[in-house]
């Protein structure tokens, strides 16, 4: 029994011994994992000095980009995904237009252009077909007027029914109308040039708008959504 | 302001705000500029870079410009009074000299010492006082002081001498007669003085006296090596004759060179001034002839080294004007030479009005070269605009990518920001930053960071600042991106100026 005792004391010490060595490797990871965390002071380099630039003094030299630049800056590649992609939406019956209108690629707000949908909360959804890395999304609602939509929410996931892996890309619901969570995206006022939403590089395949009407009327509209990106290779 | 001219800048922020001034034997010339950009700055109550502003820099060469024609004063017992009014009004009507009396370089400060040493050593030859020794002495150590290149201008008058000095044994006179060896030691060792004292930073750098031998060393092996700054021989010629780019006006220094040509013929003619000494006149001469004939031979070209023998063409000019004032005897001749010369001065004045106000920043101008052009303060409004916007103010961090580092003069006018990058190539490592400039050869390597280096969800999307093609000079574009967020910010703001709707807090729905 003694030595029994003693072998289990002996064990016992080990095991403890070791937890003890475990506790401490894993303390000293665990700081040295949050000393990496910790946001490091760079310094930022100083300007450098140079000589006397070269002299380019070209007549009639032609400027080389004679038009505006894209709306965002991009890699090579990326393009309109959503282009005449599959569209379904919560409203399945829309009073004016078809949920194709949204991938459409027509922009204006004339009519003929655009889909109505129902009143208070909608959503529409795009189908991109396969997944894609999503750097932005551009959405025109009805934008002949200065209106603001309430509640316009984006999400992404490679769910269908967005019921896992959703990433939610824009909010300015900010009292959680839609139970979706609340978001502290500001409201704006649509123009022709759409709202730019900055996708941050997620990779997901479908593409949920939501609004809630506007300050005009209770009803939602969508002229075009842009999808840009890439499809993961 | 000019790349140079913001270079220095930078360079003179470091004796500002912390003291020190220490000479770059490769590159930017001698400390005179630097030191003397004090005075201003301390007048103005300026203790660091973000307080200095153009005036202050410019007011250096400003003041040498002006002084250039208050040295005149002292020759009028050399020249004549005729000769030193008209050269002072040749001085003060000249499109090069007005345009780089307000350039931050050091080209006026040398053409200003060379003169006073000009100046100087004639006074001494003609009354051997001491005090004009001394000051020629000082003004060699400064002409060493300010440009290495003062060894091709000792070189030019020493040569210019030799024919003066060659006419003085002839002819037997007595000027010079009191000249002593002793004179050669007081000048060489107030010259070495005044040199030593700035190249050391005033004896808390010895080895910057060195390094200012050594630049000979470096300037002679870059000689040998072909430079983007290499141009024709004839290009200083094409400068003060003809000069015309497509679509824009013709310059031409012509109404003052003809002036300057009589002045050439009158050398060795005879004057009716007796104040005015002939070997004065044919020193400044053969002076003006050699250096711009070593200038000619150099490869390396800028417009504003022409500043040295342009000066001694000016002096002739001055010369010339009043030997064809005076040299005619009939009363008619002289009020159409008159008149001709009042067309040629009022030529001149206009070219000096419209090269230094409406064409000061315009390639077709002669004296524009390699200078920012007017796009560069659309950059720096929209860079401003969004620091204005934002909590961070001008803290807000700032990358600026241009290949070579050849984003002169941004640095300059983004000095009060304090947390930006300089680069002369993206830089992966370092995290992306809210507002990027870079150059269209780097953009390639920026999207690959920005896109492609972060992970998924942590790719912020950026904007173009601006739409426009816009350069930092001509041949070189720049380009402006900000995080999308920031952009957002700022639109809501403006739209929330323009139109009455609803903002975040509370959003009120219709009952």
């Amino acid at each position: 029994m003694l030595i029994q005792s003693v072998q289990i004391k002996k064990h016992h010490s080990k095991f403890v011994l070791f937890i003890l060595f475990f506790g401490l490797f894993a303390a000293c990871g665990l700081i040295a994992q949050s000393e990496t965390l910790k946001p490091i002071d760079i310094k930022l380099p100083k300007p450098m000095f140079i000589g006397t630039p070269q002299n380019i003094n070209v007549p009639n030299l032609e400027k080389p980009l004679g038009k505006a630049r894209p709306p965002f800056l991009a890699p090579a590649g990326t393009r309109n995904v959503a282009f005449k992609k599959p569209v379904t939406g919560s409203d399945t019956a829309p009073v004016i237009g078809e949920l194709s209108m949204v991938t459409d690629g027509d922009k204006e707000a004339s009519d003929g252009s655009y889909v109505e949908l129902g009143p208070f909360q909608q959503w529409v959804a795009i189908d991109l077909q396969s997944v894609n890395t999503l750097y932005a999304v551009v959405v025109w609602h009805y934008h002949k007027q200065p209106v603001v939509y309430y509640d316009v929410i984006v999400q992404v996931s490679d769910d269908p029914k967005f019921q896992k892996n959703v990433t939610t890309v824009f909010n300015n619901d900010h009292d959680n109308t839609a139970k979706l969570g609340a978001g502290k995206d500001k409201n704006y006022v649509e123009t022709s040039e759409g709202r730019l939403i900055d996708t941050k590089g997620v990779q997901a395949r479908f593409v949920r708008l939501y609004s809630n009407g506007n300050t005009g009327n209770d009803l939602n509209h969508y002229v075009e959504v842009e999808v840009y990106g890439k499809p993961v290779q | 302001m000019h790349t140079d001219e913001a270079v220095h800048a930078f360079q003179f922020a470091d004796l500002l705000e912390k003291g020190r001034f220490r000479y770059d034997p490769a590159e930017y010339h001698g400390p005179t500029l630097i030191y003397f950009t004090l005075l201003p700055a301390r007048l103005r109550a300026e203790k660091v870079l973000s307080d200095v502003d153009e005036k202050t820099l410019r007011l250096v060469p400003v003041f040498f410009g002006l002084g250039l024609i208050l040295l005149l004063l002292p020759l009028v017992r050399g020249l004549g009074r005729g000769v030193v009014l008209t050269s002072a009004f040749w001085t003060a009507v000249s499109a090069p000299m007005a345009f780089y009396s307000r350039y931050y370089i050091h080209e006026v400060l040398f053409v200003f010492f060379s003169f006073a040493l000009i100046v100087c050593g004639y006074r001494f030859l003609r009354s051997g006082k001491t005090s004009w020794i001394l000051g020629a002495a000082f003004s060699a150590g400064l002409m060493h002081a300010t440009k290495e290149s003062c060894v091709l201008a000792w070189g030019a008058m020493a040569a210019a001498l030799l024919p003066v000095w060659v006419e003085r044994g002839r002819k037997r006179t007595d000027d010079g007669k009191w000249f002593r060896p002793r004179h050669t030691t007081v000048f060489l060792g107030g010259a070495a003085f005044v040199s030593a004292l700035f190249y050391s930073s005033f004896l808390t750098h010895p080895e910057g006296i060195v390094d200012s031998f050594r630049a000979f060393l470096h300037y002679f092996n870059r000689s040998s090596v072909s430079s983007i700054h290499d141009h024709p021989w004839d290009y200083y010629f094409r400068l003060l004759l003809f000069w015309h780019v497509p679509g824009k006006p013709v310059w031409s220094e012509i109404p003052m060179l003809i002036p300057a040509g009589i002045g050439l013929l009158s050398a060795f003619g005879k004057f009716s001034d007796p104040g005015t000494d002939r070997r004065l006149i044919r020193f400044v001469l053969c002076y003006t002839a050699l250096l711009a004939a070593i200038y000619t031979v150099i490869p390396y070209k800028t417009p504003w080294n022409l500043l040295g023998f342009y000066h001694g063409l000016v002096l002739l000019a001055g010369t010339g004007t009043v030997a064809l004032l005076q040299g005619l005897k009939r009363k008619r001749a002289r009020i159409v030479s008159a008149i001709f010369l009042m067309v040629l001065g009022s030529t001149a004045i206009r070219q000096t009005w419209l090269l230094n106000g409406r064409y000061d920043s315009d390639p077709g101008n002669p004296w524009v070269y390699a200078q920012a052009g007017e796009s560069l303060l659309h950059v720096i409004r929209a860079v401003e605009d969004v620091a204005s916007k934002v909590p961070e103010q001008f803290g807000i961090p700032v990358e600026v990518i241009v290949p070579r580092h050849e984003y002169w003069p941004l640095p300059w006018y983004f000095r009060r920001f304090t947390r930006i990058g300089w680069y002369g190539r993206v830089d992966s490592t370092a995290a992306p930053v809210p507002v990027i400039l870079v150059a269209p050869q780097e953009e390639p390597s920026l999207v690959l960071k920005l896109y492609e280096r972060m992970p998924p969800g942590s790719r912020y999307l950026y904007v173009p600042l601006w739409n426009e093609y816009t350069e930092l000079r001509p041949g070189c574009e720049i380009r402006g991106y900000i995080r999308n967020e920031y952009i957002r910010k700022e639109t809501w703001d403006a739209v929330q100026s323009e139109k009455e709707v609803p903002t975040n807090a509370p959003v009120t729905r219709r009952p």
